[in-house]
C-alpha cells in the first residue's frame, strides 16, 4: 500500500465519531441561571456554601487532597430539611477525579441523624444494614460513567447497585439518591449522594465504631503487580488473612470468610462483567474478631467488555490479586463449589437479576433525572445532547440484556 | 481502480424505544467517497472491495430532544460481482463500517463495527464513467445503534475509472 493509501486509511478511521446537536421541545433557562430554590424537581438538592477563591483553589489542585470548610445545606421540594456547618469538603475519586465534574467528599463535624431520611434517601435497605446515623458522605459524580467515551449515562452505577439491593444479596454497599448540586447557589451538575465505604462509612452502617473495623484495599500498583493498603483497623488481622490465601490455607479461609457473603459478592461482580474488578476496587473488612466480609462499589466499568466471558475465567483474566487466588483455593472444596453453583443457579431462575428487573430501574433513574439533565449537559457536553444520553441510557441495557442472556444460557449448559 | 462518488437516503423501516421514548420523524442522508478495485476470478466473476470515507445525517426526534446527528465512518465493501453484458454489472456482499466512534472502540467490547448486506448494480456509461445504485440493509445490530445511522439505505453515484484496461484503449 503507498503512503498516500495509508494516509487516507489513517484519516478516515481517526476521524471516525459522531455528533449530536439538538433543540429541546421544551424549554430550559441556561444552567447559569437557576438556583437550589427556585429549581423545579422532586430531587434533593445539594448546596455547598464554601469560600469560592478556596474552593476554586481546590477544584484545580485536585491531585493534592485539599480540604476546606463550609456549610452542606439540603432542600427537598424547595424546602431546606438538613443544615450541617463546619463541613469538610475535599475532592476523591481515582481516576474520575481528573473529569470536570469531581466527586465531593463529605465529612461532618460530628454524626448527623438521618433517621427521617432527610439526608439520603434509600428507600430499601438491605436488612442487616443501618443508615440512621452518618458521619461521612460523598457526592459522586459516576465515576467513570460521566465520561462520554464511555457512553455516559449517571445512573449507570447506581442502577447496578439498586439492582443487588432489591435482589436482597447478602452484599456491603453503598446507598445512593440522585441529587441536584450547586456550589453557592451555581449549578454543580447532576450526581448520586451516597455513604462512604470507609470504615468511618462501614461502622455506621453495622452500628459500631470505626475502631472496630478492620479494612484493607486492593488497587493496581502502577509498575504491575497488587497494592494491599491497610486503611483502618488491627494490621496483624489482615496480614493472617493474607497470608492464609498465599500459603492455600483452606481451612483456615473457610472459618475466617463470610462465605454466604463472598458469594454473591463474586457472582454479582462476575454477572454484571464489572472489569475493573478483581485487581482493582476490592475493600474488605471484619468487625472486631468477625468474619471478613467484601465490600462492593464502583461498578461503572461493568458491562463494557467481556460479555461472552464465563466467570471463572472472567476472575483469571487480571493480573494476580487476592480475589481471584482466594475464590479458586475454595473452589477446591467440593462443598463451596457445590453452594456456589447451586447460588447461581438460584438467583437466575429467581429472576431477580433479569433483564427487566434491571430495565424498570434504569427507567426509574433516568426519569428521576430526565428534568434537571438539560442543565448537566449544557454545562458539560458529556453526554453532547439528550438524544446521545437516551441512545446511552437503552445501551446500558442492551448491555445489560447480552450478558444476562449469556450467562442463563451458561449455567443452563452447564 | 476506480474514484467513486454516492449520495444516499436512510431510514428505519420501524420506529424504536430509546428506553421509554419513542424515536420519531427519523431520516437521514450520506454521502460517500472513495477508490474500490475490481480483481478478476473468472472471464464473468470478479472481487470487489475498497475504502470510503461516509458522511452520515440523520434526524429525529425522542425523549425532550429534536436532534440532528452527524457521524463519520469508514467504510470497507467486500463484494462479489457478475458481468452480465459490457455495460452492466450485478454484485453483492457486505458493507463494513465502524459501528462504534474511535472513542469507544476496544478490542473487547461487541459491535465495534456493524456489516451491512449490500447489493450493487452499476451501468458503464461510455468507456470510463459508471452509474450506480445500491441498498444496504442491516437485520442484524440492536437498535439502539439505529439512531444515528438507520438500517435501510438507498444509495445512488458515479464512479470513474481512473486506470483503463489494454483491451478498452485497444477499443
Amino acid at each position: 500500500m503507498s503512503k498516500p493509501q495509508i494516509f487516507l486509511l489513517l484519516l478516515v478511521i481517526l476521524s471516525s465519531c459522531t455528533d449530536f446537536r439538538e433543540k429541546l421541545i421544551y424549554e430550559f433557562p441556561s444552567y447559569q441561571l437557576i438556583h437550589p430554590l427556585t429549581i423545579e424537581t422532586h430531587l434533593p438538592v445539594v448546596n455547598i456554601e464554601v469560600s469560592q477563591v478556596q474552593y476554586d483553589y481546590m477544584y484545580e489542585n485536585f491531585e493534592e487532597d485539599i480540604n476546606i470548610y463550609g456549610t452542606l445545606s439540603i432542600y427537598r421540594n424547595q424546602e431546606l430539611v438538613f443544615e450541617a456547618g463546619n463541613t469538610r469538603f475535599g475532592i476523591k475519586g481515582g481516576a474520575s477525579r481528573f473529569y470536570d465534574l469531581k466527586s465531593i467528599g463529605i465529612r461532618f463535624e460530628e454524626p448527623q441523624i438521618n433517621d427521617g431520611r432527610n439526608i439520603i434517601n434509600n428507600y430499601d435497605l438491605l436488612p442487616f444494614h443501618n443508615i440512621d446515623l452518618l458521619e461521612s458522605i460523598r457526592l459522586r459524580n459516576s465515576g467513570n460513567d460521566f465520561n462520554i467515551a464511555r457512553n455516559a449515562t449517571m445512573i449507570k452505577d447506581i442502577s447496578y447497585t439498586r439492582m443487588a439491593i432489591d435482589a436482597g444479596l447478602n452484599l456491603d454497599l453503598m446507598y445512593a439518591e440522585q441529587a441536584v448540586v450547586f456550589v453557592n447557589n451555581r449549578f454543580l451538575g447532576v450526581m448520586n449522594l451516597r455513604t462512604e465505604s470507609t470504615a468511618r462509612g462501614i461502622s455506621r452502617k453495622y452500628n459500631t465504631t470505626p475502631d472496630q473495623i478492620s479494612l484493607m484495599k486492593v488497587s493496581p500498583a502502577q509498575e504491575g503487580g497488587i497494592d494491599i493498603e491497610v486503611q483502618n483497623g488491627r494490621y496483624h488481622k489482615i496480614k493472617t488473612f493474607l497470608e492464609a490465601i498465599e500459603n492455600q490455607n483452606l481451612n483456615f479461609l473457610l472459618n475466617e470468610i463470610d462465605i454466604p457473603n463472598f458469594i454473591d459478592y463474586i457472582i454479582f461482580n462476575t454477572f454484571i462483567g464489572n472489569s475493573d474488578w478483581p485487581h482493582n476496587n476490592v475493600k474488605v473488612f471484619a468487625i472486631g474478631d468477625g468474619l471478613f466480609r467484601f465490600f462492593m462499589f464502583d461498578l461503572d466499568h461493568s458491562n463494557l467488555l467481556h460479555k461472552t466471558q464465563e466467570p471463572l475465567s472472567f476472575l483469571e483474566r487480571v493480573r494476580k490479586n487476592p480475589v481471584s487466588d482466594l475464590f479458586f483455593i475454595l473452589y477446591e472444596n467440593e462443598e463451596f463449589k457445590t453452594t456456589f453453583y447451586d447460588r447461581y443457579i438460584e438467583l437466575l431462575s429467581s429472576g431477580v437479576l433479569h433483564p427487566e428487573v434491571f430495565t424498570e430501574i434504569t427507567t426509574q433513574h433516568y426519569k428521576n433525572i430526565e428534568n434537571v439533565m438539560p442543565f448537566h449537559i449544557e454545562r458539560y457536553r458529556q453526554p453532547s445532547a439528550m438524544a446521545e444520553w437516551y441512545r446511552n441510557i437503552e445501551l446500558l441495557n442492551v448491555q445489560f440484556q447480552q450478558r444476562a442472556e449469556y450467562m442463563e444460557q451458561l449455567m443452563i449448559e452447564q | 481502480m476506480y474514484a467513486d462518488f454516492s449520495v444516499g437516503y436512510a431510514v428505519n423501516a420501524s420506529g424504536f424505544n430509546l428506553g421509554q421514548e419513542r424515536v420519531v420523524n427519523m431520516h437521514g442522508t450520506s454521502l460517500q467517497s472513495g477508490l474500490y478495485a475490481n480483481f478478476a476470478l473468472s472471464s464473468k466473476w470478479f472481487f470487489e472491495t475498497g475504502l470510503y470515507g461516509k458522511y452520515i445525517f440523520t434526524a429525529g426526534q425522542v425523549g425532550f430532544s429534536r436532534y440532528k446527528a452527524h457521524s463519520y465512518k469508514f467504510f470497507v465493501p467486500l463484494n462479489s460481482g457478475y458481468q452480465i453484458n459490457p455495460q452492466w454489472r450485478l454484485m453483492g456482499g457486505v458493507g463494513i463500517k465502524n459501528n462504534r466512534d474511535l472513542q469507544n472502540f476496544h478490542i473487547r467490547s461487541s459491535h465495534n463495527l456493524r456489516y451491512d448486506l449490500m447489493i450493487r448494480s452499476s451501468y458503464l456509461n461510455g468507456s470510463r464513467w459508471h452509474l450506480n445504485a445500491a441498498i444496504m440493509y442491516n437485520p442484524f445490530l440492536p437498535r439502539v445503534y439505529l439512531v444515528s445511522d438507520p438500517h435501510l439505505a438507498l444509495i445512488f453515484g458515479i464512479s470513474y475509472s481512473l486506470f483503463q484496461s489494454s483491451q478498452s484503449r485497444n477499443n
